[in-house]
């Protein structure tokens, strides 16, 4: 204890009141007294219970200054307007539009494209005059093996 | 309060609503920043965006609770992004931890503590707190808000509200009591005398 005269509370009693952070009414002399002669328990008092129960006072009133509410109706009323917002689900599903959509271009250009150099490959081919020949060819080929094996049967 | 105005975008209405509340606001802001600057872009902002969806108010609705919604909404969101910010430039983000703080040196035990050094270790210990404690904290701490306004703005129940402030008060007491005996408590020194 720091001074002789606060004899009726100690500090650790002190203290362990403030850290409740309810003083009853009947300590409050006996703490008055025991403050008035230790500096250490006011402090102790003054930032662990003064400045949490009376936090406004401490916390002070930051007064504005004198031209604020007119710099602030200048700030609202010349602020661009505000740029239309998209929602979410607009813009998610007009990128699976576009998605689906290039797909789609995407796959007709390419049949087209395929189909336009299967014909081209089929213009360099005359189909039916190749028929014609390779009937002929194969008729002649099955002649001559009839006439071959009935040479090589002769006399038989 | 002409709220028909107000939502017909009428500017002298609107300017009218500025005048009577601005000072409101500019006070709560600088609970929450501690800093003018910033609770003067806050005011700037709120209003902006109060002018900006005026139309959709409730009539019903108390528009100086609305105004300290968004008051508490945009503090945090600049509390959060200066946090970030200091925090990705300092080498050791515990720096601003209340215990890595150290008491001024000119400061004697014997020594009443100023209302200023009252308020910075104040201010460092309502930082440590959790977010909902620290608001339900500094609005009850402003022009002696009831327990109902504060639980209309934080869009919670009065039982939260009570319980929030409860513990606030008793973090801060925690708070504050293990730095004192940290940093200001002067061990005692027994006397001879004193021992038998």
């Amino acid at each position: 204890m720091s001074n002789e005269q606060s004899i009726k509370m100690n500090c650790q009693d002190f203290c362990h009141i403030i850290d409740n952070g309810n003083i009853p009414d009947e300590q409050l002399k006996l703490m008055n007294d025991h403050m008035e002669s230790c500096t250490q328990c006011r402090n102790y008092y003054l930032l662990v219970y003064q400045s949490v129960e009376n936090a406004n006072e401490i916390l002070g009133d930051d007064l504005p200054e004198p031209g604020l509410a007119a710099e602030i109706g200048q700030f609202v009323f010349n602020a661009p307007p505000l740029a239309k917002v998209i929602p979410m689900w607009v813009k998610l599903t007009t990128a699976a539009a576009a998605i689906v959509c290039g797909l789609l271009i995407g796959s007709v250009a390419y049949d087209a494209r395929m189909q336009s150099e299967q014909s081209q490959e089929y213009s360099y081919l005359n189909t039916n005059a190749d028929s014609e020949k390779d009937t002929l060819y194969m008729a002649e080929t099955t002649e001559n093996l009839y006439r071959s094996f009935i040479d090589e049967n002769e006399g038989e | 309060m002409d709220i028909a105005s107000l939502k017909k975008g009428d500017q002298r209405a609107f300017q009218e609503l500025i005048d009577s509340t601005h000072s409101d606001v500019f006070r709560l802001a600088v609970k929450f920043t501690s800093n003018r600057d910033d609770a003067k872009d806050i005011a700037q902002e709120v209003y902006l965006e109060a002018f900006r969806n005026i139309r959709d108010f409730r009539e019903d609705a108390n528009i100086r609770t609305w105004l300290y919604r968004i008051t508490v909404n945009r503090s945090l969101n600049l509390i959060k992004r200066n946090k970030t910010k200091f925090q990705s430039l300092s080498i050791d983000s515990e720096s601003e931890s209340i215990e890595g703080i150290s008491a001024p040196v000119q400061h004697g035990a014997d020594k009443p503590l100023e209302n200023k050094e009252l308020r910075r270790l104040l201010n460092v210990a309502l930082d440590k707190l959790p977010e909902n404690q620290r608001t339900a904290f500094l609005l009850f701490n402003h022009d002696g808000m009831s327990y109902n306004e504060i639980a209309e703005i934080l869009n919670t129940s009065l039982s939260a509200v009570e319980s929030l402030i409860f513990r606030s008060k008793a973090n801060l007491r925690k708070l504050l009591g293990d730095y004192y005996e940290k940093n200001y408590r002067v061990p005692q020194v027994l006397k001879p005398t004193d021992v038998k």
